[in-house]
């Protein structure tokens, strides 16, 4: 049954991140008759470095404060990052698979391995929280999530972005993620999944996963 | 543009002939291997001539059998069936002019800027500029010593910069953040993540561990286990090379071995190394060493039990000259070769075009056993071929390497080491590893300076990083 709703709970997360991604990168406004607003000049290099599974597994350890053995396991015994999804994630084992090169490029499963690591960590760093707060010290667990206007929501994106992302939010952002906030109809959703869900959306951007 | 489809049918009208022509004259159809040195000598500023390797695939898209692409299509047509050495030169230039893949650019301007002329969808245009407002986060198409620090941060020291440290060099003026970066860095290449995964992963190519033959093995063969060889032995003395401003030459030339203390620390020690197992040590004198590619592993695993050790030479060449013979890359013809001297028919055409190289590379390394029961593994024999090939003597055959003659491997890896192939291989290695992807049209002028600076460092792999971290191509967004 704890699989089962794991499952289940990775996948609310997943789309929850997938909605907060789309809503980031893409304007619903296609009105033909408002003049666009001028945007914020973009790279046109196209080079990306890619955080490979040594880096990408250092970050969230330290950013959510588990060691990197706790990030993830599949079926509570193998290592997620260093085992089963190693490949996916950019690295390589020269010594047991005989493979002695990283691939050159994310594979069309990285985005899967990513997101499969990420729920996993966040969702253990919010269990331990219940007891050990760590990182989401600013929410009251069983409680409602805080309100978009409160010093605790504000605190927890800061807290996420400084850890994640080594940065301070923008305001965008912060409308982004008071989204999370609520759920389909509306409502509060509970403080924990606020936190998971933010932890998922940030640690799934383009920003935590390239450099 | 409208003379474009004039231009197309002509070209296929002469593409015709020449097919006809080929099949008529089938001698016409043998792949000219000097032919990339000819190309070199002609533009020594193309990119393919500086930082990187002239292959067939510039005139070819096949070898064997002979498929010429657009450009290689134009001067075949160009030379007009006179004699290639001597009329090459004459007839590259005759088409410079022309656009043999109808891709925009010319044949020339594809040369100098490093794309195929032969094949359109190699093509390479100017970035754009970035347009829109101002990017607060990113200083776009000029150095931004911010993410240089961030990208130097988790290669070299395995993670990212945090917050608290990010906000100290955002709070630096420019030229303090870049002096920043470049302590910072110092600390990260003496970091056990660089000294120890970091450079280990840059070997593993190189080294090909096979762990069931390794020392860490346990099968069992009558009894004995089945460690051939000890990769560790390969992975310390790359490491060891490769930090602390050492020589990289030495990956070549190294006439001695290392070892790991408990804390971690490498060691250099002399003389050689006995056996633990079947295989394990280092069971070769110093005189016949050398560097990386006379471990006793690299022996084992690429020359194992063949009298000419092919594999060996051609492993050698792509590890340290990023040369893979298998793709035309690095071919020299010597005059006379391929002999044939173990009667592997190597002599046919198809196969000669590589083994007039590959053979004189191989030669010197057949006085050295791959795998050689019980424990002489790696060992040197100048007689190990005396009755295994008819007619073998030990100088019956001569090894050339860039077309000069040479006795032994140490001779070898010393001709080699010196080269400016070596160079640009072991710059490539780091370039390519640093910016995530092979150096690109805009980048190559960049990546020619390093390889030119490299001497003036003493080879320091550390000093080289220094000047890579330096670079546009790697601080620019």
């Amino acid at each position: 049954m704890s699989t089962l709703n794991t499952t289940a709970q990775s996948w609310g997360l997943a789309l929850a991140g997938l909605c907060l991604a789309s809503t980031l990168g893409c304007s619903t406004d296609t009105d033909p008759d408002i003049e666009p607003e001028p945007e914020i000049a973009a790279s046109t290099r196209n080079q990306l470095l890619w955080k490979r599974v040594q880096v990408f597994e250092q970050d969230l350890s330290r950013a959510l404060e588990l060691a990197p053995e706790e990030l993830c396991t599949e079926l509570g015994s193998y290592d997620c990052v260093n085992d089963i999804h190693l490949v996916n994630l950019g690295g390589h084992d020269p010594f047991g698979r005989s493979q002695y090169a990283p691939v050159a490029a994310p594979m069309v499963t990285t985005p899967l391995a990513v997101e499969r690591v990420v729920i996993a960590a966040c969702s253990k760093r919010v269990e331990r929280d219940h007891d050990e707060r760590a990182v989401f010290t600013a929410l009251d667990f069983g409680s409602p999530a805080p309100a978009a206007t409160s010093d605790a929501f504000t605190e927890t994106v800061d807290t996420l972005y400084r850890r994640l992302l080594s940065r301070d939010p923008v305001d965008a952002e912060y409308e982004v993620l008071a989204e999370l906030l609520v759920d389909d109809q509306g409502e509060p959703v509970l403080a924990e999944r606020f936190a998971a869900e933010a932890c998922v959306a940030v640690a799934t951007t383009t920003e935590f996963i390239f450099i | 543009m409208s003379s474009r489809p004039v231009r197309s049918a002509q070209r296929l009208a002469a593409a015709t002939c020449l097919a006809g022509l080929t099949l008529a004259l089938p001698s016409l159809a043998e792949a000219r291997p000097n032919g990339p040195g000819a190309f070199c000598e002609q533009y020594p500023s193309s990119p393919d001539c500086l930082g990187r390797l002239i292959t067939c695939d510039t005139c070819h898209d096949s070898t064997d059998p002979v498929l010429w692409n657009s450009y290689g299509t134009a001067v075949t047509i160009a030379l007009a069936g006179r004699d290639f050495d001597t009329y090459l030169s004459e007839a590259l230039a005759a088409v410079e002019s022309e656009d043999a893949d109808d891709d925009g650019e010319s044949n020339l301007d594809e040369i100098l800027i490093g794309t195929n002329p032969g094949r359109a969808e190699s093509l390479w245009q100017p970035l754009p500029e970035p347009t829109g407002l101002d990017n607060p986060w990113y200083s776009l198409g000029e150095y931004d010593a911010v993410l240089a620090y961030r990208r130097m941060s988790a290669l070299y020291c395995g993670q990212s910069p945090d917050y608290a440290t990010l906000e100290s060099v955002r709070a630096l003026s420019p030229s303090e953040q870049r002096e920043r970066v470049h302590e910072d860095l110092a600390l990260c290449l003496d970091s056990a993540y660089w000294r120890g995964r970091g450079l280990r992963e840059l070997a593993d190519p190189r080294v090909r561990p096979l762990e069931s033959v390794g020392i860490e093995t346990e099968i069992n063969l009558y009894g004995a286990l089945l460690a051939l060889a000890d990769y560790y032995w390969d992975y310390r003395l790359w490491r060891y090379v490769l930090s602390d401003d050492r020589d990289l030459r030495e990956l070549l030339t190294a006439q001695y071995h290392v070892i790991e203390a408990g804390d971690g620390t490498l060691e250099r020690i002399e003389g050689e190394q006995p056996n633990p197992f079947l295989g394990g040590g280092q069971p070769l004198e110093p005189e016949h060493r050398a560097g990386m590619i006379t471990t006793q592993w690299f022996l084992v695993i690429n020359t194992m039990l063949s009298p000419i050790p092919r594999t060996t030479a051609a492993h050698a060449l792509r590890s340290y000259l990023d040369m893979d013979i298998s793709r035309h890359e690095g071919i020299f013809p010597v005059a006379g070769e391929p002999t044939d001297i173990d009667n592997k028919g190597v002599k046919a055409p198809a196969c000669a075009q590589c083994h007039s190289t590959l053979d004189p590379l191989a030669y010197v390394f057949a006085n050295y056993h791959g795998i050689k029961y019980p424990t002489d593994n790696g060992k040197y024999d100048e007689q190990r071929l005396v009755g295994v090939i008819d007619g073998w003597e030990p100088d019956s055959v001569t090894s050339v390497v860039f077309g000069e003659s040479v006795s032994s491997v140490p001779e070898w890896a010393a001709v080699a080491s010196e080269s400016i192939y070596f160079r640009r291989a072991m710059t490539n290695m780091f370039v390519e590893h640093a910016l995530g992807h092979s150096a690109m049209p805009a980048e190559m002028s960049e990546l020619a300076a390093l390889v030119e600076t490299l001497p003036a460092d003493g080879y320091s792999a550390n000093r080289l990083i220094h000047r890579i971290v330096d670079t546009d191509a790697f601080g620019a967004p």
